[in-house]
């Protein structure tokens, strides 16, 4: 068992009538992004804290790399997992550059490795070292705060991370640039996230699959194709807006429809595999043959995608 | 008016020199009272304060307590300890360390309160051990309004370490007392203006380091 795999997880406070969390069970594939996605207190923020035992279930198992995590030490446990929270948390008394080396000197890394180790990051969310090492907190924007928490989070490499609404509490257009740097990262860096939203449209730009949770209750655990083409309920139509097939197309991504590339002719298009539908569609619809090539990070075509893909049955 | 005090000053500043030994002495005598004080009431009140800012009960008894003790006048208490500790320098501590209570808690329990829950959940979240917490988290972010509370603290016992003359336990005090007695203006002097001196470098010692530690907000 590899990823993290919830086992019958529940979760009962105290004093509350019915249980926050309830009997969810489903495996996070190791490498791949999954968005819990639901209303207002369905639970999101507690399943995802059982993880790194902020909070430990009362009933069920959680297993990270097939390890019972309660196995774990926990502080042992918590430095393998990045945690990224809305309200960032960055310690303020610290620098830039000191809140990331945190976990590394927890870590008990050489010095000069945590020093390269801090620029590295630095560099991987765009913001330039020689500037922002000895920053406050204070001194960046909400948006920039929120880029350094989650090169705290990344610091030690974790395998795992761990992100609840972090860009929750930001402002439309920075989202959208953080949620394309998310996606960047993710392509280059393939770790195993755990992603909390209420924004449908975050959960499907970013998912690999989406738990979406009602109650407590795991409701449907798939992609975002098969959700949007079979939801398992009118709560998840709903929730997701299925019927709106240009929408979906916005959210959606080339390799969520790729069929096996059969055409050999360089002529083709090229889109990459987390192009999202509309542009597809778009170059789809300028193309001579009506045929695009779908090529992965390193620019090797692993698809194709004709209108034919585009088109429900 | 002026010339008056002019000469009250330079009268002081003879007569401390006359009785420079007396003088040199009394000095020391004040600033054991207020560095015993402020010690005891750090030791005591820091470590209470980070305990009652974890817990809503304690804290509610614990300054409830030094509130009522601190609407006891230092004075009532000292006259209030003779009959038990006798005309010593112990009676004048326990007045004094009774003083020096009350702002250290009040402000270290506020101070441990105020930290961002975030900030405490990010902490523990990213795999630090409570005791690394305490001294790389908190601590440091707590350490401005505590010393804001040491500060209330030093410049109230430095003043009223005065009262130690009252219960023959020297200090700054028995120039006051003594100027008082022989209606003399320039004795009291003796005692008051070290007394104000003392507080002014104390207040400026500690916004200095508060000034050290400072973060931009
Ligand atoms: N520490 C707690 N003690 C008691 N009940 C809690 C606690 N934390 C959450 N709950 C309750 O558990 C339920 C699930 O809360 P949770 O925070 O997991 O929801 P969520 O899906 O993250 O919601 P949101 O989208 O608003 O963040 C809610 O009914 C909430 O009131
Ligand atoms: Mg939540």
């Amino acid at each position: 068992m590899q990823g993290i795999v919830f086992d019958k997880v529940s979760k009962q406070y105290k004093n509350a009538a019915a249980p926050a969390v309830n009997q969810v069970s489903f495996t996070v594939d190791p490498g791949s992004l999954v968005v819990l996605l639901g209303p207002s207190g369905c639970g999101k923020t507690t399943l995802l804290k059982m993880v790194n035992r902020l909070f430990e279930p009362s009933e069920g198992t959680i297993y990270l790399d097939g390890v019972n995590i309660r196995d774990m030490e926990v502080t042992a446990l918590r430095r393998q997992i990045g945690y990224v929270i809305q309200q960032v948390g960055l310690f303020p008394h610290m620098t830039v550059a000191e809140n990331i080396a945190l976990i590394p000197s927890l870590l008990k890394w050489e010095k000069p490795r945590i020093q390269s180790r801090v620029d590295e990051l630095l560099t991987l969310i765009h913001l330039d070292p020689l500037e922002y090492r000895d920053r406050y907190p204070a001194q960046l924007s909400g948006g920039q705060q929120q880029r350094v928490g989650l090169a705290r989070a990344l610091a030690g490499d974790p395998n795992v991370l761990l992100m609840d609404e972090p860009f929750g509490a930001i402002d439309a257009i920075t989202r959208a640039s953080l949620q394309q740097e998310v996606m960047q990262l993710q392509n280059q860096l393939q770790k195993t996230v755990l992603f909390v939203t209420h924004d449908v449209e975050e959960a499907l730009l970013l998912a690999d699959k989406i738990a979406i949770l009602k109650e407590g209750a795991l409701v449907q655990y798939d992609t975002p194709w098969n959700l949007l083409t079979n939801p398992a309920d009118e709560f998840v139509r709903e929730l997701i807006n299925a019927d709106d097939r240009i929408r979906q197309l916005t959210v959606l991504k080339a390799k969520d429809v790729m069929i096996k590339p059969s055409h050999h002719e360089q002529v083709l298009k090229k889109v990459q595999q987390r192009t999202d539908l509309r542009q597809v569609l778009s170059l789809l619809l300028s193309s001579p043959n009506a045929v695009v090539a779908v090529t992965d990070s390193s620019g090797k075509v692993v698809g194709e995608i004709s209108l034919q893909q585009l088109v429900l049955e | 008016m002026f010339t008056n005090l002019i000469n009250t000053f330079v009268l002081a500043w003879q007569y401390t020199l006359s009785h420079a030994d007396e003088f040199i002495l009394a000095l020391r005598e004040h600033l054991f009272l207020v560095t015993i004080s402020m010690i005891v009431g750090i030791l005591v009140c820091v470590p209470l304060g980070i305990w009652t800012a974890r817990s809503k009960r304690i804290a509610t008894a614990a300054l409830n307590t030094v509130n009522t003790l601190r609407v006891i006048p230092s004075l009532a208490i000292l006259f209030l300890l003779i009959p038990y500790l006798g005309l010593s320098s112990t009676s004048a501590l326990i007045a004094l360390i009774v003083l020096a209570l009350p702002p250290i808690l009040i402000n270290t329990d506020a101070a441990f309160r105020g930290i961002s829950p975030a900030i405490l959940e990010a902490a523990r979240g990213m795999g630090m051990k409570p005791q690394q917490i305490l001294f790389q988290i908190e601590f440091p972010l707590a350490a401005p309004v505590i010393l804001t509370g040491i500060r209330i603290a030093a410049v109230e016992v430095i003043a009223s370490a005065t009262l130690a003359a009252f219960v023959g336990s020297g200090g700054l005090g028995i120039y006051i007392t003594r100027g008082f007695a022989l209606y003399d203006y320039s004795i009291l002097f003796v005692g008051a203006v070290p007394v104000a001196l003392l507080t002014l470098f104390s207040e400026g010692i500690i916004s200095g380091a508060q000034k050290l530690i400072q973060y931009p907000q």
